[in-house]
């Protein structure tokens, strides 16, 4: 896998540099993995059976480690990685074309893909909850843009509050924190979206 | 000064939820010093972090997976063969599987076919589901009901196979706008007429609504999506009326009739409102009640009356209109009784014309059949919540009250909070036991001891005491009812409900509920639960004589333990069979060793009837971890050891009056 997590922070570093087709060429790999979680979906009887949260960027980072100790250089690696994780999971969601909101009762679905899942999704797995995330995040960011940051780092870079808290170089306290209230304002931001009878 | 606004209410969010939840309003009330704005801004956030807990705690990598593996099911079964059936497209896909096009290789049809995905993501749930509709299909044969052909399994792929029906929904065609009134009665009696179909085969749908209903280019209306339709069983004697309940309130909000939304029995008036919901709409092009969130939605539903048809369709005829509403009267009891009551309102306002020049589905080569068939629509949480303790009250209220004796025990479980504000978290419970207390007969078991349990139990003592956690406290310690409180609300009506338990036979005898309008009247409403509560757990009425030990305090962490040795205990006082009692005694130490109260009774049933010496070696060793015991078990043990084991009646003296003191 090493040449692959190589390859990655390439293409993470020129899409930084400003290389905007370099997001194109990652987007196969990330796609690559999105398929692996899904046949391990797909393949896995029991639920309570965890993965790593994004081996990719996972991989890619132990790459970088070694080679750049910095701390900036990671701060910004996974900054730039969790970003680009955002852009191309959203994308996939819109290519979907399962964007329809119109007369649909949406929380509903929500809630009951938690009911149904055992434990498995806490949440919903909708493809419309992604763009509806990402554009949810586009508010907070004018509000508070670290806040979406943090948003970025854990829920699309899969990073967890303490690699959080080292990447922003804060307390895991702040994080955990600032969590917290982000979680209760976009939870509110997108239950506002919601228009319930015809 | 945005960004200013925004630390401030993030200062005070971090700040409240420090604070304990009985003192989190006042708490923020003074922080926001009079700013209301501020105020209501930190409560909603607060409100929101109830319910956010899990959300977004799964990566957004794993989100798109799942989503994809469902898209991967799907795709996966075009131009594949399921049994006899080979899938030609799909035709929708809902949140528990998909519906396809096929072909029925045998008989050279088209059917439609219901899938379940296979592996992890089809649960018992939606297997359920299926077998409930196909059984459901089967009972019905009727021209206005979509047609059953079977119910199959292969490789653990759950399918259903059903008669093909082309067209368009009733939903896609009020997407064109109302429909003109002849034909709209037209399709009201094709629907009238199925449903009396499954009426009289004691269905209730249950799902009605214009989604569910087909339209063919011929004109004929089909009724799909029998998936929680329920079997209404006639009772003995009695045809008139039968009734269900849905243990989790499911079905399409703007649809449902109050009873539906609220846990409430559900019988064919169920479904009549629904079919005047589905009229309403087609003739107005809108649903009769709206809401900017789900909440308020059924608010609308149970409190507002629906805006007059004609007030939106002027050109509505009376007749129909009245026929209409008459379905969406919020009483059970206002609405038609029968669906043939509704057929011939329909039909004494114009003769039926079939509907002759339909205008063409708008998609005729894709046919939206069934698009809406696996959409579960399970209700989320928010409404679980409120549908809960009503459902209980239905449930539970035609038992008849048992009467506790004066004095007993009872434990109060903490609130269930079913709304979205803290601030009755603990505040309930506190003003609920004080009403309570002023009765005489009715003895609170002390938080304080509650606290002694749980730490025996080895439990957080700051667990929230639910239904289990009160059980098991309840069994312990020989209390013997148990009261669950709880509130929910939908805007300003509020619902205190109380639930009696009775803990040796672990059955709810009782539930009540009152309601309130606006906070500021949930105080007094609390004094009219707890009065009713007092009432009937007996007050007003003659004690009845204890019928049971109450079980001493024990230790133990296990349930299975504590069962072992509840059964033990019961057959030492019943002194029938203390060969089984001491069977039970050793079980229950086999599975908690350290369960000193069983080594204590093992010790004692030995000593005094089986094995002297080993009773002797059980009982020394209890003494040594005698404060594992409640200070009664305790000395009551101290003084049998040093009489009957020491032999020393000096020594006894000592703890079995400190026994007495207690």
């Amino acid at each position: 896998m090493a040449p692959l997590g190589n390859e990655v922070t390439q293409l993470l570093r020129a899409w930084s540099d400003g290389d905007q087709g370099a997001l194109d060429r990652l987007m196969p790999m990330v796609y690559d993995e999105l398929h692996r979680f899904a046949r391990h979906y797909m393949a896995v009887e029991r639920p309570g059976h965890t993965l790593q949260a994004t081996a990719l960027v996972n991989e890619a980072y132990l790459r970088l480690a070694n080679t750049e100790p910095d701390f900036n250089g990671r701060a910004h690696f996974f900054a730039v990685a969790a970003r680009a994780m955002r852009r191309i999971l959203v994308d996939w969601a819109r290519s979907r074309g399962a964007h329809k909101r119109g007369g649909d009762v949406p929380l509903l679905e929500l809630d009951q893909n938690a009911a149904h899942d055992g434990g498995g999704a806490p949440w919903g797995t909708s493809s419309n909850d992604l763009i509806a995330i990402d554009d949810a995040l586009k508010t907070l960011a004018k509000l508070d843009a670290r806040k979406s940051e943090i948003v970025e780092l854990r829920f699309f870079g899969g990073l967890s509050i303490k690699e959080t808290a080292e990447v922003l170089n804060v307390s895991e306290e702040t994080i955990r924190k600032d969590w917290n209230i982000t979680k209760s304002w976009l939870k509110r931001e997108l239950s506002r979206g919601q228009l319930y009878g015809g | 000064m945005e960004a200013e606004r925004w630390r401030k209410i993030q200062q005070v969010y971090h700040s409240a939820l420090d604070q304990q939840a009985d003192s989190r309003a006042a708490f923020i009330a003074t922080a926001c010093g009079g700013d209301d704005g501020l105020r209501r801004e930190v409560e909603s956030l607060l409100a929101h972090s109830e319910t956010s807990e899990a959300f977004l705690e799964m990566p957004a990598m794993h989100l798109a997976a799942k989503q994809h593996a469902k898209d991967e099911t799907k795709w996966n079964m075009v131009g594949k063969t399921l049994s006899h059936y080979r899938v030609i497209q799909e035709l929708g896909a809902g949140g528990m599987g998909v519906v396809y096009l096929a072909r029925d290789e045998t008989l050279d049809r088209q059917v439609a076919l219901k899938v379940l995905p296979r592996g992890s993501l089809a649960d018992e749930t939606a297997r359920k589901r299926l077998r409930k509709e196909a059984l459901a299909l089967a009972k019905l044969s009727h021209p206005n009901i979509e047609t059953i052909y079977e119910l199959g399994s292969q490789d653990g792929v759950d399918f259903l196979v059903t008669e093909y029906v082309a067209g368009t929904t009733l939903a896609d065609r009020i997407a064109n706008g109302p429909l003109p009134e002849s034909e709209l009665l037209e399709i009201a009696s094709q629907i009238g007429s199925a449903l009396e179909e499954a009426a009289g085969n004691g269905l209730v749908h249950l799902d009605l609504n214009p989604r569910n209903m087909m339209f063919t280019p011929k004109g004929q209306v089909k009724l799909l999506d029998f998936g929680l339709a329920r079997i209404v069983k006639p009772k003995d004697g009695d045809n008139t009326r039968s009734l269900t309940t849905m243990a989790v309130p499911a079905g399409t909000p703007p649809y449902m009739a109050p009873e539906q939304l609220m846990g409430g029995l559900l019988d064919v008036r169920t479904d009549i409102y629904a079919v005047g919901a589905s009229l309403y709409e087609l003739a107005t092009g809108r649903t009769p009640f709206r809401g900017a969130s789900l909440p308020e939605l059924i608010a609308a539903v149970l409190h507002t009356p629906p805006e007059p048809p004609s007030a939106i369709c002027p050109g509505l005829s009376r007749g129909l209109e009245r026929a209409i509403l008459k379905c969406l009267q919020k009483a059970p009891e206002k609405r038609y009784q029968a669906v043939g009551e509704l057929l011939a309102d329909l039909h004494s306002l114009e003769p039926a014309q079939p509907v002759t020049a339909a205008p063409a589905p708008r998609h005729p080569a894709f046919p939206a059949h069934a698009k809406e068939w696996l959409r579960p629509w399970k209700v989320g949480l928010v409404f679980l919540g409120l549908g809960a303790a009503i459902l209980a009250l239905f449930l539970f209220s035609r038992r008849p009250a048992q009467s506790f004796a004066a004095r007993d025990w009872v434990l109060v479980a903490d609130f269930d909070n079913q709304t979205n504000d803290p601030i009755f978290d603990q505040s309930l419970l506190t003003a609920f036991s004080v009403s309570l207390e002023q009765s005489r007969y009715v003895n609170i078991y002390p938080r304080s001891r509650i606290r002694e349990v749980l730490a025996r139990m080895k439990k957080d003592a700051a667990i929230k005491i639910d239904d289990a956690v009160a059980q098991e406290i309840a069994v312990r310690e020989g209390i013997r009812a148990l009261i669950f409180p709880s509130i929910s609300g939908v805007g300003e009506d509020y619902r205190l409900a109380s639930r009696i338990r009775d803990v040796k036979s672990g059955m709810d005898v009782k539930t009540t509920v009152v309601k309130a309008k606006g906070r500021q009247r949930i105080l007094d409403s609390l004094d009219e639960l707890a009065a009713k509560v007092r009432e009937d757990l007996g007050e007003s009425l003659p004690p009845v004589s204890r019928t049971s030990h109450p079980l001493p305090a024990v230790t133990t962490a296990s349930l299975d333990a504590l069962k072992q040795y509840s059964i033990g205990a019961e057959k030492r006082t019943e002194g029938l069979n203390l060969e089984e009692a001491k069977f039970y005694f050793e079980n229950a130490l086999k599975i908690d060793p350290a369960f000193t109260a069983a080594r204590t009774w093992l010790g004692i049933l030995d000593f005094e009837h089986f094995d002297r010496e080993e009773g002797k070696r059980l009982l020394s060793e209890a003494v040594r971890s005698a404060d594992n015991l409640t200070d009664h078990e305790k000395y009551g043990l101290l003084a049998f050891h040093a009489r009957a084991v020491e032999g020393n009646l000096e020594k006894a003296a000592v703890p079995a009056a400190r026994r007495v003191a207690l």
